[in-house]
């Protein structure tokens, strides 16, 4: 018989391979949905997303016998605001100041 | 924050505004339209996810209500509803060369200029003026007040916002009576020299009385003289020498009374009813006959211009037609040194606007204004000049609607008198004939030296 003898230490504490699987899975499960609310915010959060392009509509200038321009058709910008989106309404406010400032 | 916190802050940002039904809505509302680009990027850097973008084409006027009357407006689609952006709404949309017109901004300035400060000095409720070419009809400003600014839409059915160039309909007064004698010199039936004795002061048609609006004119007098000193009497003596229908006739050819064929649909159809005799007395001396200025101005025209077909245009095109005479060249010759003559002799009507070295020629016309079918005190003042007169050039036409006295004004002479304060007669030659000589003061040296 030899010395060197494998002895195998029972612990009393006793975890199924099939417990530590599923908590590892709701880990993952749960660090993918964050992931994935973090990209949504990320892309979310930009205003540009949200640009309504309507339809084209050019007219030609006007002019006057100089040459001077007496009217144009310029592209503009609109700001409005969706009320079912406003979440931070003390951020909402500053900018409300920055736009009229 | 709290909702009322909220609103309460959107209140002190946007005074004008009220948030308070749409913050607590679900619909889309607008804080700013047109916002500038630089402060379009902070808010962009900033990022609010309630914010929506709307990018779209809007139209701009820089030169606000300057030419609101001629370029008129579009709607929320773009689509043209009134003046030039109306009637070539096509070409606008179809073309991308730009639509090149035949105003002068400069010019189109100072003349408003003027006419608001006559606002402010005759209280009149509105007015226009009308300055053409008169060998091709290039309309160089055309100005109505009241006007708007055409970059803050609104809605015009107000009657005060009509168009008093193109389409106001008026009975102008005396400013006819400078048809009757170039139709008399067209089909040669008076000259200037012509005389007319024992003309009355009071005359009746129809039970209807003519009287002469100066008790001190004199009987006697030759056909320039009637011009020159406005006498009614005499334009009907000279009418009847013309007859119904030469001078129907005339009134065709000079576009008096035929349909105006413009550049925009705001444009007014001449009133006249039946020809009659009575009809024929009225019109020498520019009653029982209404117009619009642009018409009047196109009469003008012809008759100084050597008697040529022009038609009114405010669009600058590339080719010109061949000239069609359309009376004789006599009349000009004959009509511009009296047009003269009542600016530059004390005779005249239209001393205030002898402006020096411009040689102005002009006819004045003071008509009362009809209301509910009787004549009022409202009063349409009107001067139709020429310069210069002996070889015009511009046709200028000024209206003031309904002018009242103002006798804390001081009126400075042109000829070295001693001012007058004070309007004593509301008639043309106390307050246009004045306003178009403070316009040709300003306008003259660029006509003089630009065109």
């Amino acid at each position: 018989m030899s010395e060197f003898k494998f002895v195998e230490k029972k612990s009393n504490l006793k975890i199924s391979f099939e417990r530590i699987a599923f908590i590892f899975f709701i880990f993952f499960i749960i660090s993918l949905l964050f992931s994935a609310k973090i990209l949504f915010l990320s892309y979310n959060d930009l205003p540009e997303q949200k640009i309504i392009n309507k339809k084209e509509n050019f007219r030609s200038s006007i002019i006057d016998r100089e040459g001077d321009i007496l009217a144009k058709s310029v592209r503009i910008t609109n700001l409005g605001i969706d009320p079912k989106l406003v979440v931070d309404k003390k951020k909402t406010i500053i900018i409300f100041k920055i736009i009229i400032s | 924050m709290t909702k009322k916190k909220l609103l309460l802050s959107l209140k002190l940002l946007f005074p004008n505004k009220n948030f308070k039904n749409q913050i607590n809505g679900k619909k889309f509302f607008y804080v700013k339209k047109k916002i500038p680009p630089e402060k379009l990027e902070s808010v962009l850097k900033l990022g609010e996810k309630a914010f929506r973008l709307e990018e779209k084409i809007a139209r701009v006027y820089p030169n606000g209500g300057l030419f609101s009357h001629i370029i008129g407006q579009i709607d929320n689609d773009n689509n043209g509803v009134s003046g030039l952006e109306k009637s070539f709404d096509y070409e606008l949309r179809s073309s991308k060369e730009p639509l090149k017109l035949t105003v002068d901004k400069e010019l189109q300035y100072l003349i408003r200029e003027e006419l608001v400060k006559a606002e402010d000095i005759f209280n009149n409720v509105g007015s226009a003026a009308i300055l053409m070419n008169v060998h091709n009809g290039e309309i160089l400003s055309m100005i109505s007040l009241p006007d708007f600014d055409l970059n803050k839409r609104k809605n015009l059915d107000d009657l005060k916002y009509i168009n008093r160039a193109t389409k106001g309909v008026y009975e102008l007064g005396s400013v006819f009576k400078t048809f009757t004698l170039a139709a008399g010199i067209n089909y040669d039936v008076v000259s200037p020299e012509t005389e007319f004795t024992d003309l009355k002061k009071k005359i009746t048609c129809n039970k209807n009385s003519i009287e002469e609006y100066d008790n001190k004119i004199p009987s006697d007098l030759t056909a320039e003289e009637i011009l020159i000193r406005s006498g009614n009497i005499g334009s009907v003596r000279i009418a009847q020498k013309v007859g119904i229908h030469n001078f129907e006739d005339f009134l065709v050819k000079i576009g008096i009374l035929n349909q105006l064929t413009f550049d925009t649909d705001e444009i007014g159809s001449t009133q006249i009813g039946r020809w009659g005799k009575c009809k024929l007395a009225t019109v020498a001396f520019g009653h029982g006959i209404a117009t619009t200025l642009l018409q009047l101005t196109k009469g003008y025209s012809i008759i100084t211009n050597g008697g040529y077909e022009i038609n009114p245009t405010l669009i600058k095109k590339k080719d010109e037609h061949d000239k069609i005479r359309l009376i004789n060249q006599d009349v000009s010759n004959l009509i511009n040194p009296i047009l003269r003559k009542i600016v530059s002799t004390k005779e005249g009507t239209a001393g205030f606007a002898n402006v020096a070295g411009f040689e102005v020629g002009g006819k004045t016309g003071t008509a009362d204004q009809p209301v509910d079918g009787e004549y009022s005190k409202k009063k349409i003042n009107t001067f139709a000049s020429v310069f210069p007169a002996s070889d015009p050039k511009f046709a200028l036409v000024v209206m003031l609607d309904e002018p009242k006295p103002n006798k804390d004004f001081v009126y400075n002479y042109r000829d070295g008198r001693q001012p007058y304060k004070g309007n004593w007669r509301n008639t043309a030659g106390w307050t246009t004939v004045w306003v178009t000589g403070q316009i040709i003061d300003k306008i003259g040296p660029i006509l003089a030296t630009k065109y």
